[in-house]
């Protein structure tokens, strides 16, 4: 702010300041940053460049505590859901179904392979600017920080907004394909990530008759649809009478948004401690 | 008023070129032209001549993030189309052969690679996109309508791919595109036969997958020359793959840590591989990655790492080493212009561009000398070599004494009302200056060089540093008082003005940082916000500031990121702050209490919410070019569909149906014929004014004001009749057919006009008249109230003689020149005037200053220029030649404002108050005026033949080029 009113005294101090920020401290925090995302990518636990490591398959438990309409017992290996066991009881008639993934059919988690790309990009950007580079300009510092900045936002986004689906999208996503028994058709699932948490919807449908005086208004797309939704898929028009949703905490992925949370904070805090500077070198590139 | 209205952009760059960090390069397969996109979303083009220099011609605006990848669109000689795609998702079609946005789309991920390929459907080819980027399959995308047509996908290990390569083999008769993954897994999938149009929409599954173990797999590259290799390069090392089954031929690891961005072959035998710092190696490969040779694949399966690098050959280093702040982008292309080229071509982060012309016979040379740069300019160098230099829009008044360069403007904002440009500037003062009057200082040669300190304009100081943010809140909603002008500076404080007087009324103090954006609230709010104006800090801080009270009502701070996103809930008293990382604040306004705090879909479905309710309160913090593109849409400026290009005659007809259907609405007409909006293409820029003209909007107020010129008594169905008359007289000089029929039009439109200004004499008494006039004139006013310094002015033909002067082909036609200076009053401009072109959506093209350097375009049209070159006998005035949209733009506002002019009583520019001397200046409208008009009626009816004819000619011979 005050450039033009600073003593010289005081900008010499200023450009120590400066250059210490640039020379000590932006590495400190690049370090810090690239250790806590390492971290977060190992999270992931995904075999690294085609060599292929033992990865770990969790199971999870999804239910609700209030209802057991419908129970799911989902194994999660890397980003692949590689089993599924899921029990859904009909509110008709009590009727108890039970459906498992092919043998032969993994159903992949978009979000998570996404995030850990996401992430790995950032580290990526981060490797190359160790100790042994020296920053010259703040600006380069900024730039650097934005890039890094982007994939990480990113990398949150995809886990914490899943994406908005329609019910024909759903429905013709190859998902319903995946089970022995077969699932029946009116009924349909979905699997995604919601923040820490590992979601399956399932939506039982009910046909409308053709000449049906129901006011037939298709959905748009929405992560979680609600009873009484509408759509056409197959000359057939559907409504949905119920929806279960149950969902399981993955504390990795709890972990992994704490890390991306905390880097990103980091690289703010470094961004706003380059800005400071640059109202002092208002007359020259900072 | 949404409708096809005419608008053409003039730009005042400046003598600083806009920041164009280069991100994506693409060379046109004719080597005439490079096209370069930059981290903050503009696209420059670049001409090339023949012998390689190259020069900017123009500033694509349209992307509101980082362009990711550039890549031709059309195969077709004729048409010179490419691609664009940004960080956020937004893919773009141009052509770049006048800067027109032909289509555009957005999709929720980002493309970080596309190439163009040709299918063959029964007997057509068709164009089509091949894009990959943060998503695991391949999309094909079709090259006209941006639309997706199906996919590309893996069954084994799906994942990004990050890099891509069509494969056109002649031996087998199959095209593949070959990718690798970003876990290191070559994919292949075969794409010679086009899918019957019916599976179309069916994924097509992978030919082979095959790890190739290529970690930070930076790019793939297909040898054109034998056919029979692949080049893959890798952040640490190269590797030359046999195309035919993918067994590694050879492998090089990069020396002293340098990283590796890309690669190319160069010829059979040589490949060009390029480091993250610019610099770039050429290597002979070893005798086993040759196909001619006899030991070809003799090394497969043996050491997977060969240890011996094959030759260096020479070191390609950039020649100056100026401070990037981001790893420069290399790419190698050839191409065929009378002989072949390869050029390596490089753009870094200060918006240069480096050309090496890569010789075919490379002897081995001393490793320390290198090849050297055949060319390499930057849009600055091309800005500081132009007498004069590119002006900006108070460069005039911005001086310094002991210094080149003019204060630079900082935050800009226009009152259309009153016609003023209020300029901040890095010092910290404001500027208010009369917008066009300034403009035409810039821009054309007149008396008004000699004067100094003209225009007259008045000085607001009171910031201690740069004015970052200048808001005029009476023109966004008419609750404040008109008076106040505010402001925002580096030094952290928002002060209020009074335009009218001056003085400055109150200072505010209460954010940590500097300020970087001034709002309005929503008419709905509380009555107590609804005399706020809504600030922004850098320190992430929001406040309400009340002009009413003087004081802050609520301050929120405490938010971790930046602020991106101001959105309102009036209803429930809500401020809702969107910041930077996703997460959403919610304040209630009256209390300052923070209501809560989210993020995830529940933030984004409160964003959603609060644009269902006030649609109109979205303000975009985060880029210029979506401010730019808000603006432009929120004035209808961008409206303008395709019109440009559109025949002649079409446009004519369809100027008159959308006059034709607005007619109801003209009482509303709210249109100014002159808009100036201020852009940065980065933050850290000074401002660009562009200057909009609605050649509509000017046709109306001229007819307007001409119509009100006479005593209003005056004005009766016979004055009415001999207006018409005296068009059709006009119209007798008309030869031409469509100059008719606009002709028709415009007297429509004095129809229309004289009509309403009659039904809005009937509501207003003389009084009224009396007053509005003594609100207009400084002298009656300047014995009330200190004066605001301005003098008076007729804004409209101010404005008419400021386009006329810029439109008008200068040096087609000497006589006509003349009869222009003298008779008209028109003024030569300084050099090239730079336009712009606006096409669909809000996407704007505007010529960069000394576009028309470079001798002889190097266009598809050489005939074409060459024949126009002939004709203007290289003087280069006119900006008939430029572009065929372009053209017919400016004929078109050409042809209807001299004919709206000729049909006016005083139709000169002659008679101005720069005639009159700058104490007394005659008030237009008033009877003295009338009778000091200067030039006889019949001469100047001569005059006005003399303009139209030469109009006919002007346009007669770019017809030809039609």
């Amino acid at each position: 702010m005050a450039a033009a009113m600073a003593s010289a005294a005081e900008r010499a101090v200023l450009e120590e300041e400066f250059k210490w920020l640039l020379q000590e401290e932006v590495h400190g925090v690049l370090r810090q940053l690239q250790d806590i995302l390492k971290e977060a990518s190992h999270r992931f636990a995904l075999p690294v460049g085609g060599t292929e490591g033992p990865v770990k398959q969790e199971n999870f438990m999804l239910g609700t505590s209030s209802a057991d309409q419908v129970k799911g017992v989902l194994m999660l290996q890397g980003d692949a859901l590689c089993q599924a066991d899921i029990n859904l009881k009909m509110p008709r008639n009590n009727q108890l179904l039970h459906f498992t993934f092919r043998e032969d059919k993994q159903w992949k988690l978009q979000q998570i392979q996404d995030a850990r790309n996401h992430v790995n990009q950032a580290i990526y950007l981060l490797t190359n600017r160790d100790v042994n580079y020296q920053f010259k300009t703040g600006s380069e510092v900024l730039k650097l920080m934005d890039a890094v900045m982007l994939q990480l936002t990113r990398a949150r986004n995809r886990l914490t907004t899943p994406a908005t689906l329609t019910l024909p999208e759903i429905a013709s996503s190859g998902l319903t394909k995946m089970f022995t028994p077969a699932l029946p058709s009116d009924i349909l699932v979905n699997f995604y990530i919601n923040l820490n948490k590992l979601c399956l919807t399932v939506y039982q449908l009910h046909a409308l008759q053709p000449n049906s005086t129901k006011n037939f208004r298709p959905t748009g797309g929405s992560i979680l649809h609600n009873p009484g939704a509408m759509f056409e898929c197959g000359n057939q028009r559907y409504e949905v009478s119920h929806v279960h949703k149950v969902e399981c905490v993955v504390p990795w992925l709890n972990d992994a948004l704490v890390f991306f949370t905390v880097s990103l904070q980091l690289c703010q805090q470094l961004k706003d401690k380059i800005s400071v500077f640059s109202s002092y070198w208002n007359y020259r590139p900072y | 008023m949404a409708g096809n209205s005419l608008v053409l952009p003039i730009v005042l760059w400046g003598r600083k070129a806009p920041t164009h960090c280069i991100s994506a390069i693409l060379l046109m397969d004719d080597v005439s032209m490079i096209v370069t996109g930059c981290h903050d979303g503009q696209i420059s083009l670049w001409d090339l001549s023949l012998n390689l220099e190259i020069n900017p011609r123009a500033l694509l605006f349209g992307h509101t993030a980082s362009i990711t990848c550039l890549s031709k669109a059309s195969a077709s000689s004729e048409k010179q189309y490419i691609v664009s795609a940004s960080e956020s998702g937004e893919m773009c079609l141009w052509d770049v052969n006048d800067g027109r946005c032909i289509e555009f789309t957005k999709l929720a991920c980002t493309h970080t690679g596309i190439q163009f390929y040709q299918f063959t459907v029964g007997t057509q080819r068709e164009g089509r996109l091949l894009c990959h980027g943060h998503y695991p399959e391949i999309l094909v995308v079709d090259a006209t309508s941006l639309e997706v047509l199906y996919s590309l996908v893996s069954k084994i290990s799906p994942d990004w791919i990050s890099s891509m390569s069509i494969i056109r083999s002649h031996r087998t008769q199959e095209d593949t595109v070959v990718a690798v993954s970003v876990t290191g897994i070559l994919k292949v999938w075969i794409v010679t036969s086009e899918v019957s149009r019916m599976q179309d929409t069916e994924p097509v599954f992978e030919e082979e997958s095959k790890p190739i173990y290529c970690q930070n797999c930076q790019s793939i590259s297909f040898c054109a020359f034998t056919q029979r290799s692949l080049l893959v390069v890798c952040s640490k090392y190269w590797r030359v793959f046999d195309a035919g089954d993918y067994s590694l031929l050879c492998s090089v690891p990069s020396e002293n840590g340098q990283t590796w961005t890309g690669g190319d072959f160069v010829s059979a035998d040589k490949v060009i591989i390029w480091t993250e710092d610019g610099q770039s190696f050429i290597y002979k490969l070893p005798a086993s990655c040759l196909p001619a040779s006899d030991t070809f694949r003799s090394d497969v399966g043996k050491a997977v790492e060969n240890l011996i690098p094959p030759l260096l050959f020479s070191v390609l280093d950039r020649a100056d080493k100026q401070l990037l702040i981001c790893p420069p982008i290399t790419r190698f292309f050839y191409g065929r212009r009378e002989c072949f080229h390869k050029l390596l071509i490089q753009g870094d982060s200060s918006g240069r561009l480096c050309i090496w012309n890569v010789p075919d016979t490379l002897e081995l040379q001393d490793n320390t000398e290198g090849l050297q740069m055949t060319t390499s300019t930057s849009l600055q160098e091309a800005f500081c070599k132009l007498t004069p230099r590119p002006a900006g829009i108070i460069d005039q008044l911005s001086l310094i004494p002991n210094s080149n360069e003019p204060l630079k403007v900082t935050a800009s904002v226009y009152i259309p009302a009153h016609g003023r440009l209020v300029c901040g500037r890095e010092d910290g003062s404001i500027v208010i200056v009369p917008a066009t009057q300034t403009a035409i200082v810039q821009l054309l040669q007149g008396e008004h060089m000699l004067r100094r300190g003209w225009p007259p304009h008045r000085n607001l100081r009171a910031h201690r540093n740069k004015v970052t943010c200048l808001l005029y809140p009476h023109q966004v909603s008419s609750r404040y008082d008109q008076r106040y002008l505010i402001s925002g500076g580096v030094d952290f404080s928002v002060i209020i003005w009074d335009i009218f007087s001056g003085e400055m009324k109150h200072i505010f103090c209460v954010h940590g940082g500097e300020i970087t954006q001034l709002l309005v609230p929503p008419e709905n709010c509380s009555a107590r916000v609804q005399h706020c104006i809504c600030s922004v800090a850098s320190d992430h801080s929001v406040g309400l500031l009340s002009l009413r009270e003087k004081k802050c009502i609520m301050l929120a701070s405490r938010h971790l990121f930046p602020i991106q996103v101001i959105k309102w809930r009036p209803s429930d008293d809500y401020l809702v702050v969107g910041c930077a990382d996703g997460s959403v604040y919610v304040w209630q306004m009256d209390t300052g209490a923070l209501d809560r705090c989210v993020m995830g879909i529940t933030a984004v479905e409160i964003l959603n919410a609060c644009d269902e309710a006030v649609p109109a309160a979205v303000d975009s913090l985060s880029h210029s070019a979506v401010n730019l593109k808000q603006a432009m849409t929120r004035r209808s400026l961008a409206a303008l569909k395709n019109v440009a290009h559109q025949k002649l005659q079409t446009l004519a007809t369809n100027l008159l149906a959308s006059e034709a259907s607005d007619k109801g609405n003209l009482p509303k007409y709210s249109h100014n014929s002159l808009m100036v909006q201020a852009i940065k293409t980065n933050l850290t820029d000074p401002d660009i004014h562009v200057l909009f003209f609605d050649v509509e909007a000017l046709i109306i107020q001229l007819l307007t004001e001409e119509a009100s010129r006479p005593n209003t008594a005056l004005i009766s169905p016979e004055n009415l009749q001999k207006a018409s008359g005296s068009s059709d007289k006009g119209g007798s000089f008309l030869a031409g057919k469509r100059a008719a029929v606009l002709f028709q039009q415009v007297k429509e439109t004095i129809k229309e006009n004289i009509k309403e200004h009659l039904l809005d004499d009937e509501d207003e008494d003389e009084e009224s008249m009396r007053q509005r006039r003594e609100d207009s004139d400084p002298e009656y006013r300047s014995s009330k109230s200190k004066p605001l310094t301005l003098l008076e002015y007729n804004l409209t033909m101010d404005t008419a003689k400021l386009f006329m002067s810029c439109l008008h082909a200068w040096g087609l036609n000497e006589d006509l020149d003349d009869v222009c200076l003298d008779r008209l009053g028109m003024l030569k401009p300084h050099c090239s005037v730079s336009f712009g072109l606006l096409s669909r959506g809000g996407h704007m093209s505007l010529m960069l200053p000394g576009y028309n350097q470079s001798i002889g375009k190097p266009s598809y049209g050489s005939v074409e220029v060459g024949r126009k070159m002939s004709i203007t006998e290289g003087l280069g005035r006119g900006t008939y030649g430029v572009s065929r949209a372009v053209t017919t733009q400016h004929l078109l506002s050409i042809i209807s404002l001299a004919n709206t002019l000729m049909s006016m009583t005083n139709a000169t520019f002659i008679g101005d108050h720069m005639k009159k001397g700058p104490i007394r200046p005659p008030r237009p409208g008033t009877p003295d005026l009338s009778k000091m008009k200067a030039p006889p009626p019949a001469s100047s009816n001569a005059a006005q033949g003399q303009i139209k004819q030469g109009k006919i000619k002007a346009c007669e011979i770019t017809d030809v080029t039609f």
